[in-house]
């Protein structure tokens, strides 16, 4: 294939994925709203952009099956089709079906796709089929073999649409071709300004009048097309990557500032790019933060849909979409979310009917929040419905073996064994949350982002699911220490304290190892040049300086030669040569110029774990 | 790549060119266009625990990469007179890493045609990593399958090992 070609299939499906994203939304803002004109007539221009476009660049599976859809718009616009419930089910199932192929498609250009049942349910849809009421009955299955347009369905926007059409995909199907002829027709009325003639952008915002009183779709769209443009994530990884290296070169001039530069320009000059280096590094590094917006709407249709097949009636409530996070966290907190949001709605809710026998609204409230707290991203996932039960929680966890009975931990403590692998209180398995991931996936997904999830709940009146993200994985913030002649990063998550031994505090027992008594605990004490198989600077333990970490196993000292400084540092990824190496979880240039391994502290204390006759003592 | 691992070497007769190095008194050469581009040597920071010949960590432009020796990877005794030791930044499919050599020689051009393939001999050591040898004017370069002689395969081989679990 020709690399113009693939470039604009590739292209294509890009766009599409977000046009599929912002049709969702209309659909479901739709459901809420079944008359409204405009939205219909959003939705309809959609329909007909993705038809033409995917038809222009090649793929005609989209194209056969967007037409369908399109056809079925269109006889809801003229009133032909009664719109309800089940019909914009049906639209929903098409824009899913639309997503899996554009998906697909992305993959291998050549797949073939089955959508006959839905293509059935669509005609039955034009049919009027799922209508409540007797619509009037004309011929509708050729609806773009009917010549007699009426005026009022060519409004402006559809004439600026079929202008578009024109201008990007040619006219290259009998339906555009006959609105068109129908369009020279009330050329003379409508007369079309230069602006609505310039409207060529598939999804661009339309001049219509009509659409001032829905500022939320609007809203969207002005910031997808007007105010930003796509740029790949590895070319703002690049310039991250130089602007990383611009910072250290600068550094270095300001180090030698005081030392070999005496030209008083030169003094300033340094001073002022020094300023302008630290500008271009904020906003480098803000490139890569997006508005969790589109995660959140995500989260609409999952409530929609598992509403629906629980027969729940629910509300929800977004804040905060605009907060901002790194684009590779936001990627990956997506699964995590979709889980707590199901299980919030399935088991944090109750039954119109038990709702109503505690005096509740029959509607159930989820309400989605995002904000910044500190160097963090928290999103909140909060229901109005019964809470969880520490005792049948506490009941679970014993006959599953996780606690045993008479250990004695507090009910906020037993909340939180929720989060513990292998433990689900539904028994059966059901069709909403149960999909054999539990809440200790969740758990272990949102600690893979270095980030952590907890839970309040009130019995009665509803939990709340706490996440905490850090902002961005490109930096954290560390510590870096010296061993031997080496500097290393350990990242300050990582550290809970840091001191000087004393000689009194050191024991040593053979088969222990080094021990450290922290006020009365006891700890393994780890050199860090055994565990990294370096040469240190010789020094007696007492001599060194002990960061003591919070592993899973419990807190463990580690012995290094030296703390030089906190500093924040921009994680590199390893190379796939050296991925392999057990204990670090990147690499960072430090501000001499040179690489320095990130710890993981541990990554690194599992290879060697002979430590676990100390933990359990100290335990 | 590809267009001289092709048993029938008179399919292609285009010319390719490639980079000839030295290891020890050895000369060898690699498709120019696996070169990302040659460097002096660079500050290091050593990996702990690695094999042998890697040499460490080193900072191309805010870029990681790391530094192998190839000598020690196959058995050649540096060359301690050079005083040209270069690195080569070689790219494998947007992996790069970088190779010591003793010193960077010529750009070679040739056709597919002019390459010999080795004899196989059983008392050879592991050798896959040879394509087929050049012959010149004095003596042989070696046409080197850098990839095969890095084992880049297990590497990429141990990272979806790793993605996957």
């Amino acid at each position: 294939m020709e690399d113009f070609e693939k470039e604009l299939k590739l292209d294509f499906l890009e766009e599409a994925t977000q046009l599929l994203e912002t049709t969702e939304q209309a659909f479901l803002q739709l459901e809420n709203d079944l008359h409204n004109k405009e939205l219909i007539d959003e939705i309809f221009r959609f329909a007909h952009n993705l038809k033409g476009t995917s038809r222009a660049v090649g793929f005609g599976v989209v194209a056969e099956f967007t037409h369908e859809v399109e056809n079925l718009i269109l006889k809801i616009k003229q009133d032909e089709v009664e719109i309800n419930e089940v019909v914009v089910s049906v639209l929903l199932e098409c824009n899913d079906h639309i997503n899996h192929m554009i998906t697909n498609l992305k993959e291998d250009f050549d797949q073939t796709f089955d959508g006959q049942e839905l293509v059935q349910k669509i005609s039955k849809a034009v049919a009027g089929e799922f209508a409540e009421r007797e619509s009037a009955q004309e011929d509708v299955t050729e609806s773009h073999g009917d010549f007699e347009v009426s005026e009022d369905l060519i409004n402006k926007d559809l004439l600026a649409e079929i202008e578009a059409m024109q201008n990007t995909s040619g006219g290259d199907d009998g339906f555009e071709d006959l609105d068109l002829s129908a369009l020279n027709v009330f050329e003379g009325k409508e007369k079309l300004s230069p602006t609505e003639n310039s409207n060529v952008m598939p999804i661009s915002e339309g001049k219509s009048p009509a659409k001032t009183n829905k500022p939320n779709l609007k809203e969207d769209k002005k910031v997808e097309i007007d105010e930003t443009i796509r740029v790949s994530l590895s070319r703002v990884e690049t310039l991250n990557n130089f602007v990383g290296e611009l910072v250290i070169l600068q550094s270095v001039l300001e180090q030698q500032k005081y030392h070999t530069i005496t030209d008083e320009l030169a003094i300033k000059s340094i001073g002022q790019l020094n300023k302008l280096c630290n500008e271009i590094q904020d906003i480098s590094m803000s490139l890569r933060m997006v508005p969790v917006k589109s995660t959140l709407q995500k989260m609409s249709r999952i409530v929609r849909d598992t509403s629906k097949t629980l027969n729940k009636t629910v509300n929800l409530h977004l804040q905060g979409e605009e907060t901002e996070i790194d684009k590779t966290v936001l990627e990956l907190l997506a699964d995590p979310l979709v889980h707590i949001v199901r299980n919030a709605v399935d088991h944090g809710l109750e039954d119109t009917v038990d709702r109503l026998k505690v005096g509740k609204d029959e509607k159930g409230n989820v309400t989605i929040k995002a904000y910044h707290e500190g160097n963090n991203l928290v999103i909140e996932v909060r229901d109005d419905g019964k809470g969880i039960n520490p005792e049948i929680i506490k009941a679970k966890a014993i006959e599953k073996g996780i606690i045993s009975s008479t250990s004695a931990i507090s009910d906020e403590e037993v909340i939180q064994l929720i989060f513990h692998p292998g433990f689900s209180t539904k028994e059966e398995v059901s069709e909403v949350s149960g999909r054999g991931v539990g809440m200790d996936v969740v758990k272990t997904n949102i600690e893979k982002l270095s980030g952590s999830i907890r839970v309040d709940t009130e019995l009665g009146s509803g939990s709340v699911f706490r996440i905490a993200l850090p902002l961005t994985m490109a930096i954290i913030d560390g510590m870096i220490i010296q061993v031997g002649d080496e500097k290393f990063v350990i990242p300050i998550t990582q550290v809970q304290e840091s001191l000087k031994p004393q000689v009194d505090d050191l024991h040593f027992a053979t088969g222990l190892g080094h021990c450290l008594n922290l006020r009365g605990n006891v700890l393994p004490v780890k050199k860090i040049s055994e565990l990294l198989r370096l040469n240190d600077q010789g020094k007696e333990l007492h001599e060194q300086i002990v960061i003591i970490t919070n592993s899973k196993q419990g807190p463990l000292a580690i012995a290094v030669d030296d703390i030089l400084k906190q500093q924040q540092v921009v994680i590199k990824k390893l190379g796939n040569e050296i991925r392999d190496q057990k204990g670090f979880m990147g690499s960072s240039i430090l501000g001499d110029g040179k690489p320095a391994f990130i710890i993981d502290v541990e990554d690194l204390v599992s290879i060697k774990n002979n430590n676990s006759a100390v933990r359990k003592m100290s335990a | 790549m590809n267009n001289f691992n092709n048993d029938n070497n008179n399919k292609s007769i285009d010319l390719d060119r490639f980079i000839e190095f030295s290891l020890g008194g050895e000369d060898y050469a690699i498709p120019l266009l696996m070169v990302r581009e040659v460097i002096s040597i660079p500050e290091t920071t050593p990996i702990p625990k690695a094999p042998k010949h890697f040499v460490g960590l080193m900072n191309l432009r805010g870029q990681v990469i790391s530094i192998v020796d190839l000598r020690t990877k196959l058995n050649i005794k540096p060359d301690e007179k050079s005083v040209d030791n270069a690195v080569i930044i070689v790219d494998f499919d947007g992996m790069n890493i970088g190779v010591v050599v003793d010193s960077i020689n010529r750009v070679l051009v040739f056709g597919s045609d002019e390459i010999q393939e080795m004899p196989e001999l059983e008392s050879q050591v592991k050798s896959d990593y040879i394509l087929g040898v050049y012959k010149k004017d004095h003596g042989l370069t070696v046409l080197l399958d850098v990839a095969k002689s890095l084992d880049v395969k297990d590497f990429k081989f141990l990272n979806s090992v790793n993605q996957a679990a």
